[in-house]
């Protein structure tokens, strides 16, 4: 029985820890610049699709763990420079929208060069954590650090942004199974964690990345029956207490 | 006067369609006007709210699967079935509208994402109601007191028409309302229509129900064309498609959506024709509009 409980909540605990990493990335991007950034999600799996390629090809997760994050990174500094850039003067609307259409455009990329069939990496399985909490803890103060934005720290900021998100994908790779939707799936989790914690509070993404993984892992276990339908209860009995999330300010 | 009579004359047109080509492009635009009905909905928020929302689905989703279930096992006529549907998606919208106008900007997009995903989710776990990933099939559409076969699929055209006349018709007059003009406002500057004494959590609490409603009703009138109604017509997919359809066609002008609609449907049958990966092609044209053409078809027209 205990040894049950203990692995429920290493479970519960990784997927804390994938979920933090995710909305970690997208509370930089949107704490220094605004944005809402739509295609994380389909930054994260392309970082999970390259990763599957690279440890296929050089054998090497260590490797990977480099390349990755700067391959998927590099995607994320041409998304920003193509267009992202052009819409800064406009209202966020437009920023989200275009971030929407890149999710779909890096999909369909993804469909076509490893075709829809889900694919699964047993590799991995030890350092997870220890990798997470490091980016994590640099990102913090990377924020704590910066004052002011000017473009080409835009770009850095996505950049860093869509670091974490491919090394968020590399890492969940043996974790879920890689298919193409996997970004949309899991960024929509990411929204309810930013939502539960705050929108642009690092603190609580941490929060509300807790909540959500152990929501998700024990809502599952015990009601089998309102399984993936847990965390919205969990949201919206937040939203009616704290409009902005637990630790959101204006 | 002139945008008039190009308006008169597409209807014309659109009356004698079914007359002149019958079958397989008659059902094709049938499936265009449904989806005008339900773009046009989301720009009542989107465009003349400026509530973006990003679950917009949910509510066709919800028209759909109450007209389904009540054709289905109630043996209720399609039409009552379909206003019912329309009802139950404003009532589920009252709800989710008050706990997600209270938070702003894309915050709201995100709620509004998360609660359909919550609905989506429903749809798979509340067999009984539902059936599941299977969903309902076989729905009839029955007659109209023994007149009217809406089995013909003409009939069913000129139903599909009407009714995106109608609530075309019928959301101009409240955009243009005194309503309308509050919603304007709060698009505009929230804060200002607020000092003004607005209480604008309600307005947009009742934006968002309007929205919902015509949203159902779509969504009855897809159910009762497709003869079936399943989980994925509340995936968040169709709600990103109703927003490319607004932004293309042209945000905040009702007429934009209609026909962003038609620009999204032919680019679909053009490019799927080609690769299966057509959604590439419309993200990259999406992605073009958002950049360049903010304003979509219409608003290039209409310049200001």
């Amino acid at each position: 029985m205990l040894a049950f409980v203990v692995v429920q909540i290493a479970n519960a605990l990784s997927l804390s820890c994938l979920l933090f990493l995710l909305s970690v990335g997208l509370t930089v991007i949107f704490g220094i610049m605004r944005v809402v950034n739509f295609a994380h999600g389909a930054l994260f799996m392309s970082g999970a699709y390259v990763g599957y390629s690279l440890i296929g090809h050089m054998g090497s997760i260590w490797l990977s763990l480099i390349m990755v994050p700067l391959v998927v990174g590099a995607v994320g500094v041409a998304v920003e420079v193509v267009g992202l850039r052009r819409l800064y003067d406009r209202v966020h609307l437009y920023q989200f929208l275009y971030t929407f259409g890149i999710a779909l455009i890096l999909e369909e990329i993804v469909k076509m060069t490893w075709g829809v069939q889900p694919m699964s990496i047993n590799l991995l399985q030890r350092t997870k954590t220890g990798m997470y909490a490091r980016a994590a803890a640099e990102n913090s103060e990377m924020v704590g650090a910066l004052g002011v934005t000017d473009i080409r720290l835009r770009t850095y900021i996505f950049w860093l942004g869509a670091c974490l998100a491919g090394l968020g994908g590399l890492l969940a790779g043996p974790l879920l199974s890689v298919f193409p939707e996997m970004g949309s799936k899991i960024i929509i989790d990411a929204f309810v964690v930013v939502i539960v914690g705050g929108l642009g509070s690092f603190t609580g993404s941490m929060l509300g990345s807790v909540i959500i993984g152990f929501a998700e892992t024990f809502g599952n276990l015990f009601f089998p029956g309102l399984a993936m339908v847990s965390i919205y209860i969990v949201m919206a009995v937040v939203l009616i207490f704290r409009p902005r999330g637990l630790l959101g300010h204006d | 006067m002139k945008a008039k009579i190009i308006y008169l004359s597409v209807f014309v047109a659109l009356i004698i369609f079914p007359l002149l080509f019958g079958g397989f492009s008659t059902i094709m635009l049938t499936e265009l006007f449904i989806l005008a009905i339900f773009s046009m909905s989301l720009d009542i928020i989107l465009g003349f709210t400026g509530l973006v929302s990003f679950g917009h689905a949910a509510f066709l989703g919800v028209g759909a699967y109450v007209t389904g279930y009540l054709m289905t096992t109630t043996g209720c006529s399609m039409l009552l079935a379909i206003l019912l549907g329309a009802l139950g998606s404003g009532i589920i919208a009252i709800p989710i509208g008050y706990l997600s106008v209270r938070s702003k900007g894309l915050y709201f997009a995100m709620l509004t994402l998360a609660f359909a995903q919550l609905l989506y989710t429903l749809a798979f776990k509340l067999r009984n109601l539902t059936g599941g990933d299977d969903g309902m099939i076989g729905i009839q559409r029955g007659t109209l007191f023994e007149l009217i076969n809406f089995n013909s699929s003409v009939s069913f055209y000129y139903l599909a028409l009407f009714s995106l006349t109608l609530l075309l018709f019928l959301c101009s007059l409240i955009v243009k309302s005194p309503f309308g003009k509050v919603l304007l406002g709060i698009r505009e500057n929230e804060q200002r229509v607020e000092s003004l004494g607005y209480n604008t959590d309600r307005y947009k609490v009742l934006a968002f129900v309007l929205a919902a409603v015509v949203a159902g009703y779509a969504g009855g009138l897809y159910c009762s064309f497709m003869g079936y109604v399943g989980p994925t017509i509340m995936y968040w997919v169709m709600s990103g498609n109703a927003i490319m359809m607004v932004i293309m066609g042209g945000i905040g002008t009702l007429i934009g959506p209609i026909i962003g609609a038609g620009v999204f449907t032919l680019l679909q049958d053009v490019f799927s024709a080609y690769t299966e990966n057509w959604m590439l092609v419309v993200g990259v044209i999406f992605a073009v509009f958002v950049i360049f053409i903010p304003r979509g078809i219409v608003g290039v027209f209409r310049k200001a």
